[in-house]
């Protein structure tokens, strides 16, 4: 008989690298004609870390994001970056781009006030325009800037930003403050399970992550897609060294050479065995990263595997407590409770 | 930092900007790139769990014309890397810890021939026993798997963390709590060894350049990192190699440890040419890493309100057969295992014990999936003990700003609220 279930789990995960300097560095440059090369030495892994700068820069800017083009991850080429790890990229590689995008502002201010016979504290950036805040008259475009700064000041517009995320070590009872900043995540699952094959099937997933300001809303929902599925094939599944088990055998085997040899082997989850993802964000107010971001990619991975565990209990009323929940463990548990209570 | 009320581009969204690229297939990888006289490279992997290399035999795959090089431990510096223990050498020296670990690699003029010099190649083992589970890898008589390091990084197959050998956390008096306590759960969990598996393998092109450096084009996560591993191992200073990622075709966190890079650059060095190692996806799944298996038992400690008041949990890290990123990841479980709620006494103890399994890989959850399982199911035990809604336990518990978290840190932009009432209300809890 098919039964139904429903789960939630909640958790939290320290963005930036805990209880390590883990800095990042970025060069920013305005060309004459007001596009923008940044040079990181980030990774972009397929999450949307560059999108997300040139995104960043775009909006210091006030230019198209068409106008922003990034050189990423060669060590002889770009300055130093920690690495593409502890979803620290928005946030720590943020902050260090739009250190360097104040400095190549401060130029453009110069050479714009010069020109306009004014002062540069008086100019603020508006619509692709550096104005002067008391006299409405006096404007330039952003390129002129750039091109006055660099053929008649002789002064390329560049900047070099760094940011280091602040952190207290902790000492060996675990006090400190181990990580500059936290982000938060929360799934519903729907599951039904069989109690006759006690194959479990996720029918339905709320995903919500607390990614802070979301630079790029479809990167975050991507995250959290992804991260999802990669939590229901980790709960239901995947396993390199699982135990060889039959539904009406004996006690399960540890056989180390029972290995996964190859995708057919191994139950990754495809996009025919996604349910209904509905992936959110809720958006709390963090002073400390670039226009308030903090982060979304790993802690989407996390609380699928309990919601769904705790749907299944609230299903056949059994407790999954050594992932993954396979068919033949569940239904053992529930042949086990059923055994029980007959007895 | 340089919030706003409105943004033109930030907070709207667009296709990654790599898109036009990525569709049209112009988008260059590892595997697209190839130089003038590169060599192929393959490599020969451990078929034994834990075993004794007695030989390797290379003289049939060299004489094989167009093989250039088979590369094994002796061809490499007496060097091992790792993220916080030097315990892992870039080709296994006298003896394999697990079953995919790389022996040997041979270069040769094509990929076909490489494969055929790579069946040639013959090691001749001597079994060990091998241990799998931590826990039983702790226990007096297990095999000791890491005999080097012993005392530095390793006790026995515990490896060494912190000043008291294992990970913790020391919050408030537990057994005062528990004490305080209406009702207690003790409960045991563990968690499986997932892959990472992104769709594109480890895949390293190492070339030689003018100047007696390398140029390493890399899927890697973490470029910066990696070459000061591969500087290490071809003895170069790190000012003469230069470390490139390329488009990477996902990486979920196994691309920010060493890979296919020295042995490849190894192998550019030997032989002066440029080198390309491809993993495919079988070899891939043998020698890449896992997330880590985690064992625990949580104890919690409840008032029958649902105030939580103690939690105390031990925990034993499978970190497979190398150290890698064991210490980090057990540490964020040391620490932040009460995961986002307001809990005075707590207590942790986290173990890490070295196994004949794959190495233990980052891998996205970095340390938090593993506890975040535990103590959520044990939660929902608490609720189904109390008779409560888990939403309202958890509700009742979680992290509000201005309190402090387990090690102390002041709680702000707390969002667990806002995402639970997000899940809830969309899904429509309790309805």
């Amino acid at each position: 008989m098919i039964r139904k279930g429903r789960g939630i789990a909640g958790c939290l995960y320290s963005l930036t690298v805990p209880n390590a300097p883990n800095p990042c560095t970025a060069n920013v440059l305005m060309r004459e004609d007001g596009s923008v090369n940044i040079q990181m030495g980030i990774v972009d892994i397929g999450q949307g870390a560059q999108t997300a700068m040139c995104m960043m820069a775009a909006e210091f800017f006030t230019i198209p994001v068409e106008k922003v083009r990034i050189y990423t991850a060669d060590t002889h080429a770009t300055p130093y970056d920690f690495g593409t790890l502890s979803s620290r990229l928005t946030f720590v590689g943020g902050r260090a781009l739009l250190n360097a995008c104040q400095q190549v502002m401060d130029v453009l201010k110069s050479a714009a006030a010069m020109q306009l016979h004014t002062l540069p504290e008086r100019l603020y950036c508006e619509g692709g325009f550096l104005k002067d805040k008391y006299d409405p008259a006096k404007m330039l475009p952003i390129q002129a800037a750039a091109a006055i700064s660099q053929f008649v000041c002789r002064k390329m517009p560049m900047g070099q930003g760094e940011y280091y995320p602040f952190n207290v070590p902790a000492d060996e009872n675990g006090c400190g403050e181990p990580s500059v900043s936290y982000y938060y995540h929360a799934s519903v699952a729907d599951v039904e399970v069989d109690d006759e094959t006690g194959v479990v099937t996720v029918k339905e997933i709320w995903s919500a992550v607390d990614c802070g300001k979301a630079i790029n809303p479809s990167a975050v929902v991507g995250q959290c897609d992804g991260g999802t599925l990669q939590g229901i094939g980790w709960a239901l599944g995947e396993d390199m060294y699982p135990y060889c088990t039959h539904n009406d055998g004996p006690a399960p085997e540890f056989d180390p050479d029972f290995r996964p040899r190859n995708l057919s082997d191994y139950p990754l989850p495809t996009t025919m065995d996604a349910p209904e993802i509905h992936s959110m964000f809720v958006e709390s107010h963090d002073g400390e990263g670039p226009y308030g971001a903090k982060a979304a990619g790993e802690i989407c991975a996390n609380t699928a595997a309990p919601a769904i565990v705790n749907a299944i209990h609230d299903a056949v009323g059994v407790w999954i407590t050594e992932l993954p929940a396979t068919p033949d463990k569940v239904l053992r548990a529930i042949r086990e409770k059923q055994e029980k209570e007959g007895a | 930092m340089y919030e706003k009320q409105d943004y033109e581009v930030i907070g709207h969204s667009r296709p990654r900007n790599d898109a036009p690229g990525q569709v049209t297939g112009t988008v260059q990888y590892v595997c697209d790139l190839h130089l003038p006289g590169m060599l192929y490279a393959k490599p020969v992997l451990s078929t034994e769990h834990h075993a004794r290399i007695l030989s390797i035999d290379a003289s049939a795959a060299l004489a094989l014309p167009g093989v250039h090089c088979v590369a094994t431990s002796a061809d490499a510096p007496d060097y091992c890397y790792g993220v916080t223990d030097h315990d892992t050498p870039c080709l296994a020296v006298n003896k394999v810890r697990y079953k995919g670990e790389m022996v040997a690699c041979v270069a040769a003029e094509s990929y076909a021939l490489a494969c055929k010099a790579a069946s040639l190649v013959k090691v001749e083992y001597e079994r060990l026993p091998a241990v799998f589970d931590p826990r039983d890898a702790l226990k007096p008589g297990a095999p000791v798997i890491h005999d080097e390091c012993q005392g530095t990084s390793y006790e026995g197959n515990l490896l060494l963390a912190g000043p008291g050998k294992t990970l913790k956390l020391r919050v408030g008096d537990v057994d005062k709590g528990f004490a305080e306590s209406d009702v207690i759960l003790e409960r045991e969990f563990c968690t499986n060894p997932q892959k990472p598996l992104p769709i594109e393998p480890f895949a390293t092109l190492a070339a030689p350049d003018d100047e007696g450096g390398l140029t390493v084009w890399s899927t890697q996560q973490c470029v910066f990192g990696i070459a000061e591993h591969v500087a290490s191992i071809v003895q170069l200073p790190m000012s003469k190699v230069r470390m490139v990622a390329p488009a990477v075709g996902g990486g979920f966190g196994e691309k920010n440890q060493v890979g296919t890079e020295p042995v490849t650059a190894l192998l550019a060095k030997l032989t002066n040419r440029p080198v390309k190692l491809e993993l495919t996806t079988e070899e891939s799944l043998m020698f890449t890493g896992t997330k880590h298996p985690m064992y625990f038992t949580y104890k919690l400690g409840a008032k029958r309100d649902g105030t939580l008041v103690a939690l105390k949990w031990d925990c034993v890290t499978g970190c497979g057969a190398y150290s890698s990123v064991a210490k980090l990841i057990s540490g964020k479980v040391a620490f932040w295992g009460a995961g986002p709620y307001l809990i005075p006494n707590q207590w942790s103890d986290v173990k890490i014990a070295c196994t004949n399994k794959q190495i233990g890989s980052a891998m996205r959850g970095f340390g938090m999936g593993q506890p975040t399982f535990a103590l959520e199911v044990l939660m929902d035990m608490l609720a189904e003990e109390l008779g409560m809604d888990p939403l309202e336990l958890r509700k009742k518990n979680m992290f509000r700003d201005g309190e402090h978290m387990s090690t102390g840190q002041a709680i702000r932009a707390s969002g667990i609220g806002l995402c639970l009432d997000k899940v809830a209300e969309a899904s429509g809890w309790g309805k």
